[in-house]
């Protein structure tokens, strides 16, 4: 299932997956595949994503 | 952190300093070991020393350099009002060790004497012979050696009877004297395992922070490719035992066979993680990762290539040659190089289409 929030939140700071993946310190691939849906996080990098994005947990990663 | 820790490092280093440095200067002072005196009576009649020898045994516990003060001297004379200068005979000591071979021997004219020894430790015998002539004592050091010095003595001091207790004594002192060389030596032994210890303790943390970091996909990945790996090396290798046992390879050349099974679950590991982007770790350069297998794979074909004319696949032995190994590396390091190139410039590619969706 397609992350479409996360992949907005970052637009909306107008970050490149490199960027955003530069500032959690991870690959641009893992920050694909999450917004892809081809991998689920874990819980600490789940977290560093929402800080960067300014973000809360429930905001980005709950299922309505 | 890492400071704090240097920090600790160099105030142990300078305790340490400091701790052999008193303890060199405590060190330095001769140190008493062993002291030993005995009173023995000489009893004399018309000029003869009643018997004609005293002895005693000592032990050393250490291997060192022993001082010993070793002599005798008149201790209280018996029967005469007045003391005599002149006992009216001569006294030949003589220490040996537990096999009877004489390490030091004196005679009256050096009654007191100071020397330095260097002594094993083990049991010493010490014998003081008592002597009236210098013709007796020139008999017996036909025999033994005495010393050095001449004898002298005429013995005419005293020549009636009487008893005298004589003083003999023996002090060992162990010599612990530290030379200025041995102190430096010392210091510099410390102060190299120091310099050590925050050398090793600098390589640590430079393997630490240049260590090829991955992220949690790419961990979880990589463990996928190993286990595909592994399962692909069983399975080939059981292939190869079957067709072995059924005589479908060539006699002799199953080698190259079981060593190809390694090279292809190599393959299909390195591959995997290429294709899922967890090869390259978060602080490796992609260039530089093909570089080095462009490398590898141009290196070892030019070995493989340029000796299997001469070496051929098998050995007299019927092992397989290295060739047969550059060959299997030079192939898998082209591969892998094919791949990993592949892989990029489909990278870059799906790069510009992420950010075109995202515009």
């Amino acid at each position: 299932m397609k992350n479409l929030r996360l992949k907005a939140a970052r637009a909306a700071l107008d970050l490149s997956q490199q960027d955003l993946a530069d500032k959690v310190g991870v690959s641009r691939q893992t920050i694909n595949s999450i917004e892809k849906g081809d991998y689920n996080p874990t819980i600490k990098l789940c977290r560093d994503i929402c800080r960067v994005l300014g973000k809360t947990l429930d905001e980005l990663f709950w299922e309505d | 952190m890492k400071k704090t820790i240097r920090r600790v490092i160099w105030l142990l280093a300078g305790v340490a300093l400091l701790i052999a440095g008193i303890l060199i200067i405590a060190g330095s002072e001769s140190g008493l070991v062993w002291k030993s005196d005995w009173r023995w009576e000489v009893s004399v009649k018309d000029g003869e020393p009643a018997h004609k020898s005293d002895e005693c045994d000592f032990s050393i516990d250490r291997t060192g350099d022993y001082i010993l003060n070793i002599g005798w001297e008149q201790d209280t004379l018996r029967g005469r009002a007045d003391s005599v200068e002149d006992i009216g005979f001569i006294t030949v000591c003589t220490l040996r060790d537990d096999k009877g071979r004489v390490l030091y021997a004196l005679h009256a004219a050096s009654a007191d004497e100071k020397l330095t020894l260097k002594l094993c430790a083990g049991e010493y015998h010490l014998e003081y012979m008592y002597f009236t002539s210098k013709e007796k004592i020139e008999e017996y050091s036909g025999t033994n050696y005495i010393g050095t010095a001449p004898v002298e003595d005429d013995f005419d001091g005293l020549a009636g009877d009487g008893s005298w207790q004589m003083h003999y004594h023996l002090n060992t002192y162990w010599n612990r004297t530290f030379s200025f060389a041995d102190v430096c030596a010392l210091y510099a032994v410390l102060l190299g395992a120091c310099l050590l210890l925050t050398f090793f303790y600098g390589v640590w943390n430079g393997y630490r922070s240049s260590r090829p970091r991955y992220d949690e996909r790419q961990e979880l990945e990589q463990g996928r490719g190993f286990r595909y790996a592994f399962f692909c090396m069983m399975l080939t290798e059981f292939t190869v035992v079957f067709m072995d046992s059924v005589g479908i390879l060539a006699e002799g050349a199953s080698g190259i066979y079981y060593a190809s099974c390694i090279f292809i679950a190599l393959n299909v590991y390195v591959i995997y993680s290429l294709w899922h982007d967890c090869y390259v770790a978060l602080n490796e350069k992609k260039v530089t990762v093909l570089v080095i297998l462009a490398v590898i794979a141009v290196i070892n074909l030019f070995i493989g290539i340029n000796s299997l004319p001469s070496q051929g696949f098998l050995g007299p032995d019927g092992r397989i040659n290295s060739c047969v190994l550059n060959l299997l590396c030079g192939v898998t390091g082209a591969v892998l190089f094919m791949a990993a190139a592949l892989r990029m410039a489909l990278e870059k590619r799906n790069s510009y289409k992420d950010a075109e969706d995202d515009e």
